[in-house]
């Protein structure tokens, strides 16, 4: 119990299935914390019922998953939500498709879901329907990808490609430039 | 006339034809008691004069992005006393600051900022890389990362190490002063110093921002029509 991986509470797991049976899977319990597959949907209904009736007032985290190109439905949405006197921890999962995924915001449930749905949106390309504020939080608003998606390269792409400067080769054994270190201001570009 | 006086106030360039150079005459006091017996009055060029005030006074603003503002402050305080090159007021203040030492990780969101502070500094100021991430993006080749400052900053020294240690920070502090003492900023303006005129540079390889700059507005929409339209 004292672990930070044993704090699920399969109970309290069973009794919001039992209040949402249609749009809420059973709970799945895996390394002591309990996960619900929620319909999108109906998620912001499922967690206020867990706020109100379960006790689990305190919003710990909200953050995407990509789970690859292939795979359908692609993206997942998982919520993390405390329960502050039991001390119990409860995931709620929502998964969405790759094309054009939408999701119903929390902002009305948990005011604090607001940037962690931005950063959702900046990194993963989720679109939380009915957010307030839905812009990039963490890259330029120009910025014109989603870089947490698998198929993006994490040296960029287009004008946010990073150059090659690695003396004698790539990480990747392919050919370098040599860096040109302290050219001169408004020299030409390496 | 104390020749001594004179050389600590020139740059020892040696002068020369066609400079403009200006006499401080001081009036001799009326020393009954002899004190004043050097004499009472220096010559120098108002350049070196200008010069060595810059170059002994030169407040940073330290733009900490990321760790190496840590090194910075080891720089600043009292081990190392960044004081003893007159440089230990440490503004936060553009308008206040002389030199722009960006100190760590730049991010391309970071860069608008960083740009925006060197804009509002007033002339003359300087710029100061410090680290392997302002001067190169460091070990972070990366979509979020700029890949120097210099990019988008007209950078005057780049100093080395991650986080680079404190006694290379105050070489490169030296550095600068030795560059400084070299400019000439009465006699021949802005001419007269190693930087390019910031109005002719800014327009053309300086954007006001990085990501404003008509050469990277251009490559995203390029990327764009290349790239298959996004769900």
């Amino acid at each position: 119990m004292s672990s930070l991986t044993d704090q699920g509470d399969p109970a309290a797991g069973a009794a919001l299935h039992a209040a949402f049976p249609e749009v809420t899977s059973a709970p799945v319990v895996w390394r002591g914390d309990v996960t619900l597959q929620v319909q999108p949907a109906h998620e912001a209904a499922v967690a206020r019922h867990a706020r109100d009736s379960l006790g689990y007032e305190l919003f710990i985290d909200r953050f995407g998953a990509d789970r690859g190109e292939d795979a359908e439905p692609r993206f997942d949405v998982i919520t993390i939500l405390y329960n502050l006197q039991a001390r119990r921890r409860l995931h709620l999962c929502t998964t969405l498709p790759g094309l054009d995924p939408q999701c119903p915001t929390l902002v009305g449930v948990f005011r604090g879901a607001d940037w962690f749905e931005r950063e959702a949106f900046d990194m993963y390309g989720v679109r939380f329907t009915g957010h307030p504020d839905l812009r990039r939080i963490l890259m330029p608003e120009i910025f014109p990808d989603f870089p947490l998606r698998k198929e993006y390269p994490v040296e960029g792409l287009g004008a946010f490609a990073a150059p090659r400067r690695a003396i004698g080769g790539n990480v990747d054994g392919t050919d370098g430039q040599v860096a040109i270190i302290g050219r001169a201001p408004g020299g030409p570009a390496p | 006339m104390s020749q001594a006086r004179l050389e600590r106030m020139d740059d020892g360039s040696g002068g020369g034809a066609g400079r403009r150079t200006a006499e401080i005459v001081v009036p001799e006091p009326q020393s009954a008691t002899g004190l004043n017996d050097e004499g009472g009055f220096f010559v120098t060029r108002v350049d070196a004069l200008v010069d060595w005030g810059r170059k002994n006074s030169l407040w940073p603003l330290p733009l900490g992005l990321s760790c190496c503002a840590i090194e910075f402050m080891a720089t600043a305080s009292s081990k190392f006393d960044m004081a003893r090159f007159g440089a230990e007021v440490a503004r936060f203040s553009p308008r206040q600051a002389d030199v722009l030492i960006v100190a760590g990780t730049c991010t391309y969101k970071m860069a608008e900022a960083s740009r925006r502070v060197y804009d509002q500094m007033a002339e003359p100021k300087w710029v100061i890389s410090m680290g392997a991430c302002a001067s190169s993006g460091g070990m972070y080749r990366s979509y979020s990362v700029v890949q120097g400052i210099d990019t988008f900053l007209p950078v005057d020294f780049y100093i080395s190490g991650c986080p680079p240690r404190p006694e290379n920070v105050l070489n490169c502090l030296m550095k600068l002063q030795q560059k400084i003492s070299r400019e000439r900023p009465v006699s021949a303006g802005e001419g007269g110093t190693d930087r390019p005129d910031p109005a002719q540079v800014r327009p053309a390889s300086l954007p006001p921002t990085v990501l404003q700059n008509a050469g990277v507005r251009d490559a995203l929409a390029r990327a764009a029509a290349e790239r298959p339209p996004r769900p």
